[in-house]
This record gives C-alpha cells, structure tokens and sequence, in this order.
C-alpha cells in the first residue's frame, strides 16, 4: 500500500507579499526536502478544487461566497492584520481543501494506505464564518465533514500538533460527537485559545496548552499521558492530522524546543497508532512551520514515517 | 514587521567580536568595556572556546565590602583574573537563532546580549542595540500595505 502526496503549482501561486511568513517559499521548501531519493516512491498526484457542497460542510455558504468575492483581480488585499490574499488566494484555498478531501476518498476506500497534503493556505484558524491566521478555509475541518458524510465514517479524530492552537477546527468539532480533536501548542500565543477548560460540549475536545520554552520532554509526555489514550479511547475509523512545524526550535513566530528527532518521534507514533486503530487510515495536512529547513525537514518525517507503514 | 521575522542572529550580530582571554585581569576587563562602552564583553581559552562572560556588574561585585578587610584593597582586586569573577555559564545562542526569540530571551531574563556560538567556537555578539537596529531597519523598508 502507498502513500499519497497532494500538492499542486497553485500552493505556491498564493501571493502573501514580500516578507509574509506564510510565504511561497515554504512549499519549494518541502518540495526540495523531497527531493531525496527515499521519496521516490511516493505517489505524487494533482488535487480538484472542493466542491461547494464538500466547502458547506465546514462553512457558511454565504461566507465561501463572500470569501471568494473578496478575492482581488490584481494586488493583495489584507482580510486580518495577518491574513494576505492576492488573485490566485481564491483557487489555491479551494484546492488545499480538495486536496484533504481527495486524500480522505482516496484512504477510506483503500486505494491508498495514507496521505500528506502540502498546501497553502493553512486552515486550522479558520472558523465557519471567518478567515484568519493566514487561514481561508479550514482544509481538516472540511475534509472530517466529508469523511462523516461521503464514507459515513462516525468516528473521526484529528490531531493537531501546530504551535498555534486550531481554533477554527476546534469551533467546528465542539459540537460534533462524532469528532475528536486534540491539540497540542504553546499557550499563551496566537489565538488565544486552547486552554485544558475547552473540552467540547461531549469531552471530544483535548487541548494540551505547552509553556514557552518547552521541549522534547514535555512533548513527548503530554503526546504519551494525554493525546495518545484518548484517541486510543475514541477508536476512530480515520485520523486527520493538522501538521504544522512551527514548535520547532528555529521557528521565529513562536518559542517551544523541539527538535528534528522530536518530530520523528511524533511522526512515527502517528502511524503506529492509525496501524493499531484503523489500519492505517491517516490523512496529514500542512499547517504551518516558518523556518523553511526545519520545515523541510519535519515534513520528510512525517513522510518517511508514513512510507514505512 | 514581517521582514523582522525572518532575521536570524546572523543577519545582527556583531563579529568578529570583541573579547577577552581567560588570563586577562579585571583591569584588562574593565578597559574593553570602557573603551567601547559594552555592558559585558565575552572571555575566551586560547582556542576561542567562550568559558564566560564579564559584565560590569561582575567587576563591581569583586569590589563588595566583606568582612576581610576594613576598605576594599582596590589595586590588588583589579589584578585578580578575570576568569575567578566572570558567569562561567552564561546563556548563548547560535547563528540560526531566529531574532524574534532573541528578542523575547531579553525581555524573559533581562540580559543586554548573548554570545554567539558555533560548536562552542565564540563567532560573535548579538546585543539589544542590534536587535533594535534591525526592527527599526525591517519596519523602515516596509512598503505600506
């Protein structure tokens, strides 16, 4: 069985403007760290846009509408003090949510054993009815209301190990039962959100706040004490994966410690755990990570993991 | 403001740094911070290995009144070598160190500067001046949005 590798020249057509963190440069990033003849054996494939109706999972209509209303003909224009769009912002974010819901078709009828979407924009921050965060839709997100009503899935967890807590992918579970979502990231930071209280209206919310300055240790016990058992506790029929790479230690928008083998470790338990619960079924997508060689190199981790499965 | 973020310790800090050997006395230390007007000044073996940092409040410290002596034998202390009153352990951080972390050590533990290391090799200084430098050079070419 193969991994699956969704990404697509549009990721990159995504304009942020000079200097953005969230910039083109992170996916030739990744795509140079795959470079490496161990991933020739990838199965590399072009993702379709979402459709409407796989977006209205997640989202308003009217705010996919208006999102897409506000996407410039030339230049950029600001939706947050962060978030950035310019005339190809519009079709990259169909696509990275189409990607996700491609890769979930792809492992949940077997045709694949696992899939890592590298798209941008990111989609973790962003809400039903908002963008933010450099998130325009909520790629995981979409791709979990596609699993529950494309593959009648009734379990679906997603696991988020950006720095930043996903409160758009949280807002969207809260309520869901039917979803697990667990995340660690650095508390206090960008959103805001996240503390240990926010558990989901069914206890389907983990939230695993980490100190500025934390590292491989704290990780690896709140990864083994927390999230671990309760997602082996939730026995999902898939596991979404929001892989971000921004707790790295060289990551400049954020200040916990890990390291390279942190996020081997991580990667590799990932997969042991799809193995044990539900074949194998993972599907990861890009969040962030702003350091374009730690970023390079976590995302061949979670990859060489995946292929040995 | 985004500019800033992609800076690195690299992109700010001073070197070849100056410094001072491990044999220097605390008068030796006291002229490098006087002459160019350094908070601290890193101290090096003869390898370039960094073994500590002397910081003008390390100097004053050698000057305490204790119950040793009636007045502080002012000659004699600043012959002392500087390697018995420096921080042998001071905080350091490397050249891919992003400056928004930096930034944030100073502010967490109050330190004017850090020594840059590369495989325990002293290869420069990063100081709260050239953090400011580069926020005031990354803000100043930004294009208004």
């Amino acid at each position: 069985m193969t991994t699956r590798f969704y990404t697509d020249a549009l990721f990159q057509a995504h304009d942020t403007g000079h200097g953005h963190p969230e910039c083109p440069q992170r996916l030739a990033a990744v795509l140079s760290a795959l470079e490496d003849p161990r991933f020739a054996a990838l199965e590399r494939s072009q993702p379709a846009e979402a459709s409407g109706e796989q977006l209205a999972g997640a989202h308003h209509p009217r705010y996919v509408e208006r999102l897409l209303a506000a996407i410039p003909e030339s230049g950029m224009r600001l939706l947050d003090a962060d978030t950035v769009v310019s005339p190809q912002s519009g079709q990259a974010a169909l696509r990275a949510a189409g990607a996700v819901c491609q890769s979930v078709d792809a492992v949940a009828t077997g045709e694949v054993r696992n899939a890592f979407c590298a798209v941008r924009p990111p989609g973790h921050h962003a809400t039903p009815a908002k963008a933010m965060g450099f998130c325009l839709f909520n790629n995981v997100a979409v791709a979990a209301a596609h699993a529950c009503s494309q593959h009648r899935l009734e379990r679906v967890a997603i696991i988020d190990f950006d720095v930043h807590h996903g409160n758009g992918t949280q807002d969207f579970c809260w309520s869901r039962p039917e979803l697990l979502y667990l995340s660690s990231h650095q508390s206090p930071l960008y959103p805001g959100t996240g503390s240990s209280g926010e558990r989901g209206a069914s206890n389907n919310v983990v939230n695993l706040p980490l100190a500025r300055g934390s590292g491989s240790e704290e990780m690896r016990e709140a990864y083994t004490s927390a999230v671990f058992p309760a997602v082996e506790r939730f026995q999902p029929q898939l596991i979404l994966v929001s892989a971000g790479f921004d707790a790295h230690r060289l990551d400049p928008l954020a200040g916990l410690e890990w390291t390279d083998e942190d996020y081997h470790w991580l990667a590799q338990r990932l997969v042991d755990l799809a193995d044990r619960l539900c074949d194998g079924r993972l599907v990861a997508t890009l969040e962030g990570g702003y350091h374009l060689d730690a970023l390079g190199r976590g995302v061949a981790a979670q990859l060489s993991a995946m292929m040995q499965a | 403001m985004f500019q800033f973020v992609q800076k690195q310790v690299a992109d700010a800090m001073s070197a070849p740094p100056v410094s001072i050997r491990d044999d220097a006395t605390l008068a030796d230390a006291e002229a490098v911070l006087e002459q160019h007007g350094f908070n601290g000044c890193p101290v090096v073996d003869a390898e370039g290995r960094l073994v500590g940092i002397v910081t003008g409040l390390d100097l004053l410290r050698a000057f305490r009144v204790t119950p040793d002596a009636l007045v502080p034998q002012y000659r004699r202390i600043m012959a002392f070598p500087v390697a018995d009153h420096m921080c042998q352990a001071p905080l350091t951080v490397t050249p891919d160190t992003p400056l928004t972390r930096v930034l944030q050590r100073m502010l967490d533990l109050g330190n004017t500067g850090f020594p840059v290391l590369v495989d325990g090799r002293l290869v420069g200084v990063v100081t709260r001046r050239d953090v400011l430098r580069e926020l005031r050079l990354s803000t100043s070419s930004e294009a208004p949005q």
